[in-house]
């Protein structure tokens, strides 16, 4: 675990450079604030930027030969992959974190009280999002390097993000997926799980891709 | 004690179009060993199975006389790595690489990372991509003499260095073993840079291994013959490795077995660039 966070933090230093990116998401924010957009449709967005954003950690990891570096550092290929993951998941959830924060003060500010079960479910959504094209992205990185997988992550990134927001362009089936979200609540635990286990898949392909490589 | 800081047993990695073979060899603590080959002969491959960077077909390697595998971690809390080429994030800066190579190691000194810098020049503040290649390759070795590498792995370190600062690169790997403590594996193919430092030698040709051994045993082992061309005898032909044939004579490398049976011929000292040209051009 201590290798798996010193490689997460490894991460951050890696991509130090690339957080000023994030401003573009306070400003992504500050439209749905000011517009009244729904906070379901914020949690989506936030879920596909992060995933586009902290890919660049693989495109740096090749263009700087990180590999080189990794195979060089006193840690094993397991603490790499999951220190990996780590750095993913802290880097989605402090951007949603910040992204509801903003949010907040800007409802605060219009008299628009923030529902915590909505935050929660547009958590739950974005989170299982998140987790559905980090989980495809990942194993693929690790497999063929940046380079060679962009293309296959395109591919996986448009088809996740089309059917997420299907249900916001095809009323046919917004209306069909009501009754499951009846209970929000019940809906956003089921969400939890599903992106933890997404998560825990896509780690043990990312091992036996990674290794693979080598 | 432990006699040997690296050994190799019986080594070797297939890849589809190219096959490390059998590579046995043993780097003893206080010297350093360069590790020589023509280019694509496997020193590179050799190198990265040593740090478990590549997974070994067959064979057993140990460092510090424990497996290279099971004690992965311990092992490279003691081990320096400098490649050809920086490894690092080019937009980080001297100090920031500090701060992101340190964290791995628990025996992380910054005052020597500090006077390492100081020695070679290094801006704390400079960015990576804004270093010369040489200054590159010596903030490498500034974060692996700050964790107090017991050995030193380098691959092709002076390769594209100007020759001043290539010497002073073989300077700091003289003072780097003074103590006798440590050791220096040097793959390379500027063979007149281990003439000055290496006290053994490894040949690697096309996967095989050639030779391992002293320096000295090695250069005794080969002689370089030349001759008029109507000396060149079918037979001495057969001898001969990496044979270069003129309108006025001939010139090649055979062994110092062999040379005994051509004493009237031209018979010189082989260099170590004489051996490894004629072993990769083959021909014998």
């Amino acid at each position: 675990m201590t290798g798996s966070l010193k490689m997460a933090k490894l991460d951050f230093f890696t991509m130090k450079t690339q957080f000023f990116g994030y401003l573009s998401l306070a400003a992504l924010v500050l439209i749905f604030g000011y517009t009244d957009s729904s906070i379901t449709l914020l949690g989506i967005n936030v879920a596909w930027y992060t995933a586009l954003m902290s890919s660049n950690i693989f495109a740096i990891q090749e263009k700087d030969n990180l590999d080189r570096l990794y195979g060089s550092l006193s840690i094993s290929l397991k603490n790499i992959i999951f220190g990996r993951y780590i750095f993913m998941v802290l880097n989605y959830i402090l951007s949603f974190l910040g992204a509801i924060i903003l949010y907040s003060v800007l409802t605060l500010f219009q008299n628009r009280p923030l529902d915590l079960v909505n935050t929660l479910f547009a958590f739950g959504t974005s989170f299982v999002i998140f987790s559905a094209i980090t989980g495809v992205e990942m194993p693929l990185f690790f497999k063929m390097g940046y380079t060679k997988a962009k293309v296959w992550f395109l591919l996986v990134f448009v088809v996740i993000l089309a059917l997420a927001l299907s249900p916001f362009f095809i009323p046919a089936l917004s209306e069909a997926i009501q009754p499951m979200l009846a209970n929000k609540s019940i809906c956003v635990v089921i969400a939890v799980l599903a992106s933890c286990v997404i998560q825990y898949i896509s780690y043990r392909a990312s091992i036996l891709a990674y290794r693979k490589r080598v | 004690m432990i006699d040997n800081l690296l050994e190799l047993n019986g080594v070797s990695k297939h890849f589809a179009d190219f096959k490390l073979n059998n590579i046995s060899f043993s780097l003893p603590q206080g010297y350093i060993m360069g590790l020589v080959g023509a280019n694509g002969a496997g020193k590179t491959t050799t190198i990265q199975l040593i740090l478990n960077m590549l997974k070994k077909d067959a064979g057993d390697i140990s460092v510090f006389g424990r497996d290279n595998i099971k004690d992965e971690n311990i092992i490279k809390q003691n081990v320096g790595v400098v490649f050809d080429s920086i490894f690092y994030v080019d937009s980080w800066t001297v100090k920031d690489t500090e701060k992101a190579v340190s964290i791995f190691y628990d025996d992380w000194n910054h005052d020597i990372f500090n006077n390492m810098t100081k020695r070679f020049h290094l801006p704390p503040g400079k960015k990576v991509r804004e270093l010369s290649r040489g200054m590159q390759m010596k903030l490498m070795l500034a974060c692996a003499f700050s964790h107090n590498a017991k050995l030193l792995i380098l691959d092709e370190p002076t390769s594209g260095l100007d020759p001043v600062t290539r010497d002073e690169f073989l300077e700091i790997l003289q003072d780097y073993i003074k103590d006798g403590k440590r050791s220096v594996l040097f793959s390379t193919h500027i063979t007149t840079d281990l003439e000055r430092v290496a006290d053994y030698i490894t040949l690697i040709n096309r996967g095989e291994l050639i030779f391992t051994g002293s320096m000295e045993d090695l250069l005794a082992n080969y002689r370089l013959i030349k001759g008029k061309p109507e000396d060149l005898t079918q037979e001495l032909e057969r001898s001969i490795m990496g044979l270069r044939k003129t309108d006025i004579g001939f010139e090649g490398l055979i062994t110092a077995k062999e040379s005994a049976m051509y004493k009237n011929y031209v018979l010189d000292n082989a260099t170590l660039d004489h051996i490894v040209i004629g072993v990769s051009k083959g021909g014998k």
